[in-house]
């Protein structure tokens, strides 16, 4: 019996339901089959014509590929149903191709694996591929797509249903993670194919910042199409990111965030199997914030100057925080305060863990070592009236440093607080996981002229930062004599221009100026764990994607308003 | 809404019903009893089920007379028929004719036309039909009339990925096993049927009165489907049909809204269900599904066959007396006929009934 033959005597006429008993009189399967987006060899939909097979692999558990004159090739495999696709209704190729009762064949046997090929040009009067003949080829070995088993089932089952949908606009499905290009009938008759092969090598690197390059040697897949995934490290969820082409070797990722450890893995899919490779892991790059420093008047009382900063993540960091006063004179300014003080606070704590007046009498040999590990400068005289703690504090916590004058001269003071840690992890910006300052803000006198509540802070690394930074005035809890209506401006200094310049790069007066972005701004807050603001407030606020550099933000009163005011950079990503 | 003079009772039935009814100040008048039953369809799994409700009768009337070979022809009592109002549909019919008193009470039959005094039906027998005998018009369940809003008001969002299908088999099987003859889901607001283009509407598909159907659950959550009608309290004659060449299932279910014992069908004894009287050769068999029980592609729970006077069930053995055994309401069956030397033939099972009272 002829290939052809026997394919036509088995050939099911799916509107009508009809079969044709070839075998035992009492077995019987009865299939539906439900595919989306079958392509030709040109990945045009096949819309009315062209021929569907439903194979059986046979005893020997594997596939033979079609042959110039037969549709199952050299080996054991058979046809088990087929359908004339020019007869099945259709929706612009989006099939519910349905079935019919299928004999069950003694020579099949219950688990042998199932297969649908298609072929674009054949038909019911021709079912004798041709040399080179365009068809394509699916089976499904991962029991996914919400059918049943690519298995041949138990003989007498009343419903077996298989599924294939690709990705891709579907009115059948509402989406697929198999790729496209599967659709299209892109094997050809006498030509090698086979189940793809995974890479010999798999790399990352983030050459360039904030896009993370994954690249492979050595993979094929036949007439189907490569999967990236990623997913966090020690996680176990894989997130797809995307598909590419059988010849390519390489997908960038902009999608990284900061400071994540990735790992990435190249999945091959055809028609015949899918194949994961090894992973490949990668530190993502991210900035940090490097310090923060506020100049305003040190006053007494609820007027002090005060800075508050959080560190979170696991291990030991170096903080330098300074209290500069006479140091001052050194730029020019000259109503200084004279002698300031520095006190750091636990958060809830009623006394200070540590505190200086003058910051050469404790810690010299610490304080010059965290200068150095810093971008902190250096202090110009050892007997000077200045201030400095250095402190390494472990694990996530919140401390508020509180600078007054003992002078109580109510002169300007510099207060700043540093990231000493850079040069012990060997430069590169601490991971999600490493303690970093994630939060700095000072609350102080927003007055007018110079007086103004001036906060500046460094951006260190390679890669952008999302930052949220408030001004806030009425929003302040349990004070009074708040600035009313506060408005703060974003300046980064621009090292590429003589006599480095700030540009502003932002400015804000009332929260919600920006609808646009109000959504953003909440969801931000929260996850950095900001309380939202009342809606209508006259506080300030500005979310950026920052560029590495320094930064320095003002907070004054519309129409010189004065009073108390909080300024805070949160690193949001 | 019919309304009798019989006196039947307003009575609400199962569990999770819903009963309506009118009662008429200085007559006493009842409505057709109503009832409702809810069956769970577990996740991943088959429900074999039958309606076990009728619809409100459009027509009831008394025969004149019979005549026809192959399709009966009735002439009715008065000419109160609308013309052409049970004609068939694209060649289906839409209702058939239950025959409700005299010899043929409770036999049923599709109607293809009708004018406004004759019915055309498909099929039936004249024999022992006789002027006075009543009868009435019912239309057929529909999946629109029946699941309105889909089963378990599931409406697909992905046809390709149905979580409820109405499998509705072949009447019966060679095969030994159920075999599709439509595959139907609803979505977008209608019924649509597999392979039929998922634009297509299908709430017009029949439930064949006293058919198995399976309800087929793919989804991870059990649902409950719910059953809605009239009670059926009126005899009802199942045909069954047998073949020369092979053993035939039948896929048939009882219309009735409360569980009936083995003893209690009239299956057995009356000639239609063959006895056996070689234990180790069962002639005719009755197939018992789960409603209950998980998982697709179900096998008959219960084979039972009927010898030395009583029902036996094949893993109880031949002394077991098993007569007790329910059928719940809802419940699909199949009477396995066993294969005939020659001269197969079609024959009703009446099944005669009364709610209690």
């Amino acid at each position: 019996m002829g290939a052809a033959t026997m394919i036509t005597k088995r050939l099911i006429t799916t509107g009508a339901f009809t079969s044709i008993f070839v075998a035992k009189a009492w077995g019987s399967v009865f299939f539906t089959v439900d595919v989306g987006s079958l392509q030709d060899e040109n990945g045009t939909a096949l819309v009315d014509k062209g021929m569907l097979y439903l194979i059986s692999s046979g005893a020997d558990g594997s596939f033979s590929l079609p042959t110039e004159g037969s549709i199952t090739g050299a080996g054991d495999d058979s046809v088990v149903a087929a359908w004339d696709l020019s007869t099945e209704t259709s929706t612009q190729g989006e099939y519910i191709v349905s079935s019919g009762k299928v004999a069950y064949d003694e020579t099949w046997a219950l688990g042998d694996d199932l297969a649908i090929l298609w072929f674009p040009n054949l038909a019911v009067s021709n079912q004798s591929p041709a040399a080179s003949e365009a068809y394509g080829f699916y089976r499904n070995t991962s029991v996914s797509g919400g059918g049943d088993v690519w298995e041949l089932p138990e003989d007498g089952t009343l419903l077996h249903s298989l599924k294939f949908f690709t990705e891709g606009d579907n009115p059948l499905v509402e989406g697929s993670d198999v790729p496209a290009l599967l659709a299209a009938a892109g094997l050809g008759v006498g030509e090698s194919a086979g189940p793809p092969t995974a890479p010999v090598k798999v790399a990352t690197n983030e050459n360039n910042p904030g896009t993370i390059a994954f690249e492979w040697e050595g993979a094929s897949v036949p007439g189907g199409a490569y999967r990236i995934e990623r997913k966090l490290a020690g996680g176990s969820d894989w997130t797809v990111l995307g598909t590419v082409e059988a010849g390519e070797t390489s997908f960038e990722d902009p999608t990284v965030g900061r400071g994540k450890n990735y790992e990435y893995r190249l999945v091959g899919i055809n028609g015949f199997d899918s194949v994961a490779s090894s992973e490949a892991s990668i530190q993502s790059l991210q900035s940090s914030l490097a310090n923060i420093a506020t100049r305003g008047v040190l006053k007494s009382g609820a007027e002090a100057l005060i800075l508050g900063f959080v560190i979170k993540g696991t291990g030991q960091i170096d903080i330098l925080a300074t209290a500069k006063g006479p140091e001052l004179a050194n730029v020019g300014i000259t109503n200084f305060a004279l002698d300031p003080t520095i006190a750091l606070f636990p958060f809830g704590a009623a006394a200070p863990d540590v505190e200086n007046d003058d910051w050469g009498n404790t810690q010299l040999t610490e304080i010059n070592d965290f200068v150095g590990r810093s971008f902190a400068t250096n202090f110009t005289d050892q007997s000077s009236k200045d201030a400095a703690l250095a402190f390494s504090p472990e694990g996530t916590q919140l401390f508020t440093a509180i600078v007054n004058d003992s002078g109580n001269a109510d002169g300007v003071g510099l207060v700043e607080v540093f990231d000493a840690t850079g040069t012990s992890r060997n430069g590169v910006a601490p991971n999600d996981a490493q303690n970093r300052l994630v939060n700095v803000a000072t609350r102080g006198f927003v007055g007018t002229g110079d007086e103004v509540l001036i906060a500046g802070f460094i951006v260190d690394g390679q890669v952008d930062s999302k930052l949220l930074l408030r001004g806030l005035g009425p929003s302040i809890a349990g004070l009074t004599g708040t600035v009313e209506d506060p408005t703060i401006t974003l300046f980064r200094t621009d090292f590429t221009q003589p006599g480095f310049p700030q540009i502003e790069v932002a400015t804000n007066d009332n929260w919600e100026d920006n609808a646009s972005k109000v959504d953003e701004i909440i969801a931000t807050s929260r996850q950095v764990g900001a309380a939202v603001l009342d809606s209508g407030s006259k506080d300030s606020i500005i979310l950026i994607d920052a560029v590495p550099g320094l930064y320095s933000f003002v907070m004054s009163g519309v129409s010189d308003g004065t009073g108390i005011g909080l300024v805070e950079v949160f690193l949001a990503d | 809404m019919n309304y009798t003079w019989k006196g039947k009772k307003f009575l609400a039935i199962i569990a999770s019903v819903a009963a309506a009814g009118t009662v008429v100040k200085a007559q006493e008048v009842y409505s057709q009893i109503v009832g409702a039953i809810s069956i769970n369809l577990p996740a991943e799994s088959d429900v074999i089920v039958s309606f076990p409700f009728k619809q409100s009768a459009e027509f009831r009337g008394f025969l004149d007379s019979a005549s026809g070979a192959g399709n009966l022809v009735l002439n009715v009592s008065a000419e109160s028929l609308t013309n052409g109002a049970f004609d068939a549909q694209s060649g289906l019919s839409t209702h058939y004719l239950v025959i409700e008193s005299g010899t043929q009470q409770g036999v049923h039959i599709d109607i293809s036309s009708n004018t406004g005094s004759q019915l055309t039906l498909v099929g039936g027998d004249p024999t022992g039909l006789a002027n006075g005998d009543q009868i009435a018009v019912y239309p057929h369940w529909t999946l629109g009339s029946a699941f309105p809003f889909g089963v378990a008001k599931e409406d697909e969002a992905e046809p390709g990925l149905r979580k409820i299908e109405v499998i509705v088999p072949q009447a019966t099987s060679s095969a030994g096993n159920m075999i599709p003859e439509g595959i139907f889901y609803f979505s977008g607001g209608a019924w649509r049927k597999v392979g039929a283009g998922i634009n297509a509407v299908a709430d017009n598909s029949v439930l064949y009165h006293g058919r198995a159907f399976v309800i087929r659950n793919n989804g991870k959550v059990s649902k409950d489907a719910l059953f809605f009608g009239e009670v059926v309290d009126a005899p009802i004659a199942i045909p069954l049909s047998e073949s020369g060449k092979y053993p035939l299932n039948n896929f048939v279910g009882l219309n009735r809204p409360l569980a009936i014992s083995l003893d209690e069908l009239g299956l057995a004894g009356g000639g239609v269900f063959e006895e056996t009287t070689d234990p180790t050769n069962p002639r005719d068999k009755l197939l018992t599904y789960s409603l209950t029980g998980a998982g697709k592609n179900k096998k008959p729970v219960g084979t039972y066959y009927y010898y030395n006077g009583a029902w036996r069930e094949e893993s109880a053995g031949a002394s077991a007396d098993k007569g007790g055994d329910l059928i719940q309401p809802g419940m699909g069956l199949a009477v396995q006929k066993i294969q005939v030397g020659s001269n197969p033939k079609d024959s009703n099972w009446v099944n005669e009934w009364e709610l209690p009272q």
